[in-house]
């Protein structure tokens, strides 16, 4: 039996009769219990930094008295984009409220608004988009109602982000699944990426629940 | 009743179904046996089942090793060359209503069974003692940085598969399979080394059984 499927098991990737069968037989193998114990630990260690990373961040703000000039600086300009990331978190916040208002107060449907639904992936993969939306050329409002998957619907609150190699330091938000396990957010087309993004949706400690690949299209495109 | 803890012995050459009939008969030592073999595996299982949440998966694995013992004490095992089917699916059920008495959803997939609480809480992934805290810090310390951390932080922490994490950072799937075997072979260097974590994960299962006695 190869590694991969320790990965693969680790990485929640097999499907039922190929966990029952890994199981079975790692519960009577010595070297898969070492191989899991080793990727088990592993996963957790990287887990643990990235908890221990944002701990460290927050608590350099109060640790500057004694060190050197150039570590002050860091923390500085650590201090400094977390304060600019808290900005725009809040700016988007508020002028998310904004837009949800504007939107709910509408009583007649405006051509400005486009509304999309971001459905539970049914496909495999990682290359095939769980939606694929069409923007319009004029600035515009959109809607996202996006169906979250079963481990994210638990949660009071979570993180979303959208990851796109075409737009790095990417939009995030903060939201909350509704009782059908829908959340919904307004976004300015114009802060939305194009090509494929993926929609990242993470609990408030930064596990990452569950990755949806969206693709935007410009007017025009095929 | 005092069990040993850890990796099958060597010596150990009792087949499965030896074990049962001796645990039927009231022989310590299969009991012994039993334990010594599928503690860890099962508590390895149930720590993978539980997304790493420590305490539940030991005090699962407790419970299983202790109602799968009872049964064989009973004569109740049906299959005894399937011991450690019985055990794994007693584990798995046990689990099931842990989650179950918490009031958090549980949702089956076949066999497959996903916990919906239980990820919410991987924040507080219990780093239940500074020992383990230690390790994990050391185990962190030891892993490449950079591109190799990050290759491993796509491919465990966003599920990135192998081709996309190869794709995305230039790597042949060699390179790849390069960074995740160094990356295990530090970590079981590290385990080695700290001979006490294997004691210190699995003596909280050991000690309650050995209260049960």
């Amino acid at each position: 039996m190869n590694s991969s499927l320790t990965y693969r098991y680790v990485r929640n990737k097999l499907l039922p009769a190929e966990v029952e069968e890994y199981e079975q037989r790692m519960l009577d193998s010595p070297e898969l219990q070492d191989e899991l114990e080793e990727v088990l630990l592993l996963q957790q260690a990287l887990q643990f930094g990235k908890t221990e990373s944002v701990k460290l961040q927050d608590s350099a703000t109060w640790k500057t008295g004694g060190r050197p000039a150039r570590i002050q600086w860091a923390l500085a300009a650590s201090v400094t984009i977390l304060l600019a990331s808290a900005y725009l978190l809040v700016s988007s916040w508020s002028e998310k409220s904004v837009l949800i208002n504007q939107v709910a107060s509408l009583s007649k449907p405006r051509p400005d608004v486009l509304v999309a639904t971001v459905k539970i992936m049914r496909t495999a993969g990682n290359s095939v988009p769980d939606s694929i939306i069409q923007l319009p050329d004029k600035k515009t409002t959109v809607m996202l109602e996006i169906e979250l998957g079963s481990r994210s619907r638990g949660a009071r609150s979570l993180l979303f982000s959208f990851e796109s190699e075409n737009a790095p330091g990417n939009l995030s938000w903060v939201g909350s699944p509704d009782k059908g396990g829908l959340t919904t957010v307004a976004i300015n087309s114009e802060q939305i990426p194009l090509g494929l993004v993926w929609l990242i949706v993470s609990a408030t400690d930064g596990a990452v629940l569950e990755r949806r690949l969206l693709e935007f299209k410009a007017s025009g495109q095929d | 009743m005092m069990y040993q803890y850890g990796h099958e012995s060597a010596e150990s050459t009792l087949e499965p179904a030896e074990i049962v009939k001796r645990v039927q008969v009231g022989d310590t030592s299969a009991e012994s046996e039993f334990v010594k073999r599928y503690s860890r595996s099962l508590l390895l299982m149930l720590k993978k089942r539980t997304n790493g949440d420590e305490s539940v998966a030991e005090e699962c694995t407790q419970e299983a090793l202790l109602i799968t013992l009872a049964k064989m004490r009973a004569g109740e095992i049906r299959k005894p060359e399937h011991i450690s089917a019985f055990l794994r699916q007693t584990g798995i059920y046990v689990t099931v209503n842990y989650y179950r008495k918490q009031n958090r959803f549980v949702e089956f997939n076949h066999d497959n069974v996903i916990y919906l609480g239980a990820q919410s809480n991987m924040a507080e992934v219990e780093i239940n003692s500074e020992q383990i805290r230690l390790i994990l810090n050391e185990v962190l310390s030891k892993l490449p940085v950079d591109r190799d951390r990050e290759i491993l932080h796509r491919f465990f922490l966003l599920e990135y598969s192998k081709e996309k994490v190869c794709e995305d950072l230039d790597l042949s799937p060699g390179q790849f399979n390069r960074v995740l075997f160094r990356a295990r072979k530090r970590i079981r260097k590290i385990i080695n080394k700290n001979k006490p974590l294997e004691a210190l994960l699995l003596s909280e299962v050991l000690d309650t059984i050995k209260c049960h006695e």
